[in-house]
């Protein structure tokens, strides 16, 4: 199992992808043949972190107008307006997801965790709700990769 | 018809948020906007009251794609004011991670940003169905320039590795080594480039440009150089502000750059190499003119191609300082603080980026100046659109449109680097 968190540590609720993966690390999942991995999201960093016989976790900040640190799941890329990419010259995480299509490069399975943030300014804590999500997220996945690789 | 009006109200591919409006009457062009919509960042505020320690790290995130030039005119303005020379070896690292910011850069517009256009694809992602390898060979070439950004910055995104004075690791003999194999495939895929690119479709189209760009005696400018022009410009960067004027206009949040006296001058790849030729590497001079592109080149739309012979250059640059590499006896020099202003330009890969900055006695910033390329690109690209969209009067407005956006593309604007980009509105 690969898991990916997406984030800047820097810019508030974006780091919830980040705050996972650190979770997870204390947690102790690289033990449990879980590898770990935490980047920024831009596109062709991300996408030499997977193989295409990883089962592949994505975690990332989402805003979709439910309430702050709602927990959605996608088992496929969720769908993005085009005009999400107008604005970077570094291609993002749903950008690597189609390539990663396009080039046979897709991962055995795909699960996108999007953790619903609120604030994004650069040096502003993580809102509390966004941080117990985080939390709650790493332990589920945690368990997850107990049951699948039992001591 | 009477008139109408491209309008592209949010413009893709390019970095950051602008739009473009162009108004066409009775079969001309009445008016060109380049509307910069995209907040003003305040980054020279901010740099004010800070010690100087921390401007190479504060102006690396004005950019995600070129924060190696930001953190480059930085020391260099900086050192000049405290009276650094720097050990040579750090000179050549310096050399090495500008290499690798404009392998990264390049590769992603020449792929990513721009063949698109010229393949007729709405995006890599589309082009990539029918152009696999093309966008394969996209993403190890971008690797590459990765790798080398993030050994000597400690990250590929905003490094922070390089300071005033030099760096503050360097890296050791085999830790670069390990980049020889890469950067030999990295030469052959940017000859394979260069090769390609010309291979494209280009619109007939040639302006008289006042191209600007750093000239070095024996390099091809990366960090160093006076700043020279086709129309007699050759002056020290210390004299920068003496030639070139910043304008607000009422569309904009980024500011307009003109010559004193003149008007929009162009800065980025077909700048340096139409005022560089002789100093580009032998191998990447045989491969622009196997290409047919010899100095003055005066097609926008070729910029594509004089960028993938900066990927050579900058191929058969990294190798060459990686071959010649010994570790400096101590990565960086330390400097008392000391008053003064200090200024430097050096080459990102859009083109010159300024920076000046006045430091009191306790090495704290007073003012700090910031001119990125995108700003002095933004007036020559409305003169470009003013003339091309005249060919496009009688064309389909998606069609025309289309166009619009790819002559801004020529350009690799970043907008964030500017307020610091675009919708499109073309009204007829």
């Amino acid at each position: 199992m690969q898991i990916v968190g997406c984030g800047n540590r820097e810019r508030a609720d974006d780091a919830a992808g980040v705050l996972v993966v650190e979770r997870l690390k204390a947690l102790g999942v690289d033990a449990l043949g879980a590898r770990t991995y935490a980047c920024t999201g831009e596109a062709t960093t991300v996408m030499d972190s997977w193989s295409v016989d990883d089962d592949l976790i994505i975690i990332d900040v989402v805003v979709t107008g439910a309430p702050v640190g709602t927990v959605h799941l996608w088992h496929e890329l969720p769908a993005v307006d085009s005009k999400a990419w107008v604005s970077t010259h570094g291609l993002g995480l749903a950008e690597a997801i189609r390539l990663a299509r396009a080039l046979d490069r897709f991962p055995k399975t795909l699960r996108v965790y999007g953790i619903e943030g609120r604030r994004f300014d650069a040096g502003s804590p993580v809102s509390p709700e966004v941080k117990e999500a985080a939390e709650n997220l790493a332990r589920q996945i945690c368990a997850e990769t107990q049951a699948r690789n039992p001591r | 018809m009477t008139g109408r009006t491209i309008r592209v109200s949010t413009l893709a591919r390019v970095e950051g948020e602008g739009s473009l409006y162009i108004k066409m009457a009775r079969e001309r062009i009445a008016d060109v906007k380049l509307k910069i919509y995209e907040p003003p960042r305040f980054f020279e505020a901010l740099l004010r009251g800070r010690h100087y320690s921390e401007a190479p790290d504060i102006t690396s995130r004005i950019c995600g794609i070129c924060p190696i030039a930001y953190q480059m005119s930085a020391v260099h303005a900086i050192e000049q004011i405290l009276g650094i020379r720097i050990d040579p070896a750090v000179r050549q690292l310096r050399r090495l991670f500008y290499c690798g910011e404009w392998i990264e850069s390049h590769t992603l517009h020449v792929y990513m940003l721009h063949a698109p256009d010229f393949l007729g694809y709405q995006d890599v992602i589309t082009m990539a169905g029918d152009h696999r390898s093309l966008v394969e060979k996209a993403l190890r070439l971008k690797k590459i320039g990765n790798r080398i950004v993030s050994l000597l910055g400690g990250r590929e995104i905003h490094p922070v590795s390089a300071t005033v004075g030099g760096f503050y690791k360097t890296p050791t003999k085999y830790q670069l080594r390990e980049l020889v194999e890469d950067l030999e495939w990295a030469l052959e895929a940017s000859l394979e480039t260069v090769q390609w690119t010309a291979g494209l479709e280009f619109p007939d189209f040639e302006q008289d440009y006042e191209f600007v760009a750093l000239r070095h005696p024996d390099e091809y400018p990366f960090n160093e150089g006076r700043l020279v022009s086709n129309r007699g410009l050759d002056i020290d960067a210390a004299a920068y502000e003496d030639h070139f004027v910043e304008l607000h206009v009422k569309h904009s949040h980024a500011l307009h750059s003109m010559r004193k006296g003149g008007g929009s001058y162009l800065v980025g790849p077909l700048a340096r190499f139409n005022l560089n030729f002789d100093n580009l590497p032998p191998v990447a001079q045989e491969a622009a003119l196997k290409a047919n592109l010899k100095p003055p080149v005066k097609n926008p739309f070729r910029s594509i191609v004089v960028r993938a012979v900066e990927l050579v250059c900058a191929c058969v640059e990294a190798l060459g300082v990686i071959r010649q590499y010994d570790p400096p006896a101590t990565p960086r020099v330390e400097a008392a603080n000391r008053a003064g202003v200090g200024q430097a330009i050096t080459e990102a890969p859009r083109g010159i980026l300024y920076h000046r900055y006045a430091l009191d006695d306790r090495g704290l910033i007073v003012t700090a100046k910031i001119v990125p390329p995108t700003s002095q690109n933004q007036k020559r690209i409305q003169d470009d659109l003013r003339e091309y969209a005249a060919r496009l009067i009688a064309w389909p407005l998606e069609e025309a449109t289309w166009k619009c956006e790819q002559a801004i593309r020529n350009y690799d604007p970043c907008i964030s680097c500017a307020t610091h980009f675009l919708k499109l509105e073309l009204e007829r």
